[in-house]
């Protein structure tokens, strides 16, 4: 089929499935168009750029900023104006001993790719597109090493832009009495505008925090730094947006000691830049290898069963059983559009507890996987059988949220679900063994 | 959204819905019928291939794209893309935001939803058999497509395929390069020519 033909073909059925522009429609979308009402352009920037300069000329003004005043709802405007960008790309540098610099792009249909360089070492690569995380690494020869794939199915569920940037989790996932993990005094904030030549106007939000209790800061996994904020420092972050698109535009982490203000860290981001194809993918030099983990991809858009409670959707996608009659679940649990907001997805897996048709009571195993994001979860949990040798036709589910915390009332029960025939495996390892492929480079 | 200069009248020679825009900055009545005519129904296909089995949430985005267009008209850059490609760039925009709204309520997956074969609609007197069966084939093809193609191949083919967008302008309102669309116009209409012979076998 030629590509004009394909073309037709698409737009001839497009067509035919769409909605028919009915009069009643039509009216309807008139009347939105007309009651919408026009929102004023924003200020060009040849006006800011000629304010700035007379502000210079009646001023005589040097390199320090100037304060305008105190301004409220940075993070508020900040976090709107990231709602609806297309991209990111953010650069964080650390100051301290054992340096790194972290960049990372993100874009909204759920690309992102981060690189972790320090000096003397390989950069680190992760790259997520399409579901897929790959993760590996480039020497200073520009070799790579060897990569990992896996399948997450979270990607399913897009992750706003605020939320693929730390400064804006943090905002709602981290109590902000602490300093790296440990007690500190409330936070005091201010929030004020600025003005200076090099950066137009910024609006500022401060947070200045007292150490209760020493703290260390680990640069790099597996590194320990020398940096400490010890009892009685102050932690004091700065942050900077543009005082006319409201975007954030960086991030400053001081550690205050007496007279001393030392700079720790320093993120910048820049909103709705063109991510370079050459970032959007990937390639291991000759004789590396790929190992693709894949189990979830035939399983995460399957359902076999699915039902709600008032704070959660569990979805079953997939059973699988082994020789021995154990039983591998493949679940989902996704907040309700109506959940409480405090309520978060996190790693613990659900409780589970099964009955054979056969009778035969089932144990939940310790042993979980799970793949989480803050709006889903994919979990695969075992269930072992009380008998071996049970052979149940079908086993009837009862699935609490959390194990820890049992909820009585927001558990969910899949009757008579129809179990597959066993697997020849003798264990699930072979399972995802089985579902491993190497690619040679 | 880039913001209009009134001072500039640099409408390029090429931009036949000028005189669109201008009338829906001015709030006129007829512009907003022309609005909705000239691009009611290619929006409509627009959202009908992110939502194939869903046509009242195509409808939807429909009419927010519209809204929010008048809405923010006077944000419209004339020198920086057609109006056709900032409109599309905000149908994209109300399309992205209601997936993001779906997934949060967990709606099923494409593969538990009901059978295109239930599809069937009421006709007024036409062959229904063939009325059927002709949209029952469009929905399988268009399904078909999209199993296999991720958002943004499916986005630039749909693009390409409604409306007469050169790869720049396909480019400006999916955030990719002209190169970048190119390569992905070429690797969705493989991708849609190997599924729809599968599909035919």
């Amino acid at each position: 089929m030629r590509d004009e033909e394909l073309r037709a073909d698409l737009a001839h059925s497009l067509e035919v499935v769409r909605p028919e522009l009915t009069p009643a429609l039509e009216a309807r979308a008139v009347a939105a168009v007309a009651a919408a009402r026009v929102r004023p352009a924003r200020p060009r920037r040849r006006l800011i750029a000629a304010a700035t300069v007379a502000v210079v000329v009646l001023t005589g003004l040097g390199f320090v900023p100037i304060p305008l005043g105190k301004t409220q709802g940075a993070l508020d405007r900040a976090l709107a104006t990231a709602s609806n960008a297309r991209t990111v790309h953010v650069l964080t540098r650390d100051f301290g001993p054992g340096a790194f610099e972290w960049e990372r792009w993100a874009s909204e249909d759920g690309f992102s790719r981060s690189e972790w360089r320090q000096p003397g070492q390989p950069t680190q690569i992760s790259l997520d597109a399409g579901g897929w995380e790959v993760l590996y690494s480039v020497g200073r020869d520009g070799r790579t090493s060897d990569g990992d794939a896996s399948y997450d199915p979270c990607a399913l569920y897009p992750v706003p832009m605020p939320d693929r940037v730390e400064f804006f989790k943090r905002r709602h996932t981290h109590g902000l009495a602490m300093v790296r993990h440990r007690p500190a005094s409330t936070p005091q904030t201010r929030e004020f505008r600025e003005t200076s030549l090099w950066g137009g106007e910024v609006d500022v939000f401060e947070e200045r925090t007292v150490v209760v209790e020493k703290t260390w800061r680990s640069a790099s996994p597996g590194h320990e730094a020398e940096l400490s904020y010890d009892k009685g420092d102050t932690r004091l972050t700065r942050a900077e947006f543009d005082a006319q698109t409201g975007s954030l535009l960086s991030e400053r982490e001081y550690r205050l000691r007496g007279n001393d203000r030392q700079l720790i860290t320093e993120t910048t981001y820049e909103w709705n830049v063109e991510i370079p194809q050459e970032l959007r993918q990937f390639t291991l030099s000759p004789g590396r290898k790929l190992t693709r983990t894949s189990p979830w991809e035939s399983r995460a858009q399957h359902v076999i069963a699915r039902g709600s409670t008032k704070d959660w959707v569990f979805t079953l996608h997939a059973i699988d059983v082994n020789r021995r009659g154990e039983i591998l679940l493949w679940v989902s649990r996704v907040p309700t559009p109506d959940q409480n907001p405090d309520i978060f997805n996190s790693a613990p897996p659900m409780k589970v507890e099964a009955v054979g048709s056969d009778g035969a009571k089932y144990t939940q195993d310790n042993g979980f996987s799970c793949m989480n994001s803050r709006y889903v979860g994919y979990w695969t949990t075992t269930l072992k059988p009380q008998f071996e040798n049970s052979m149940p036709a079908r086993i009837t589910l009862q699935i609490w949220p959390y194990a820890s915390e049992p909820c009585e009332e927001q558990f969910i029960t899949f009757r008579g679900i129809t179990l597959p025939p066993r697997d020849s495996i003798s264990s699930f390892d072979e399972l995802w063994a089985r579902e491993r492929e190497v690619i040679q480079y | 959204m880039a913001e209009l200069d009134l001072e500039a009248d640099t409408a390029p020679a090429t931009d036949r819905d000028a005189p669109l825009w201008r009338g829906l900055l001015a709030g006129t009545p007829e512009a907003a019928q022309e609005l909705c005519a000239r691009f009611g129904p290619k929006l409509l296909s627009f959202a009908a291939a992110r939502f194939p089995r869903d046509p009242s949430l195509a409808e939807d985005v429909m009419v927010q794209t519209l809204a929010e267009a008048a809405r923010h008209i006077a944000w419209y850059n004339p020198r920086r893309a057609t109006f056709a490609v900032w409109l599309y760039g905000v149908a994209r925009r109300q399309i992205h935001n209601e997936l993001r709204r779906r997934r949060r309520r967990t709606s099923p997956p494409a593969s538990a939803q009901a059978p295109l074969t239930s599809a069937a609609d009421t006709s007024d007197g036409h062959d229904v058999a063939e009325e059927v069966a002709a949209r029952v084939d469009a929905r399988q093809m268009v399904a078909a497509v999209t199993e296999v193609l991720s958002e943004v191949e499916l986005e630039v083919l749909v693009l390409s395929s409604i409306e007469e967008l050169s790869v720049r302008e396909i480019g400006r309102v999916v955030g990719r390069s002209e190169r970048a669309v190119h390569s992905l116009l070429h690797r969705a209409r493989t991708k849609a020519r190997e599924r729809l012979a599968d599909h035919a076998r």
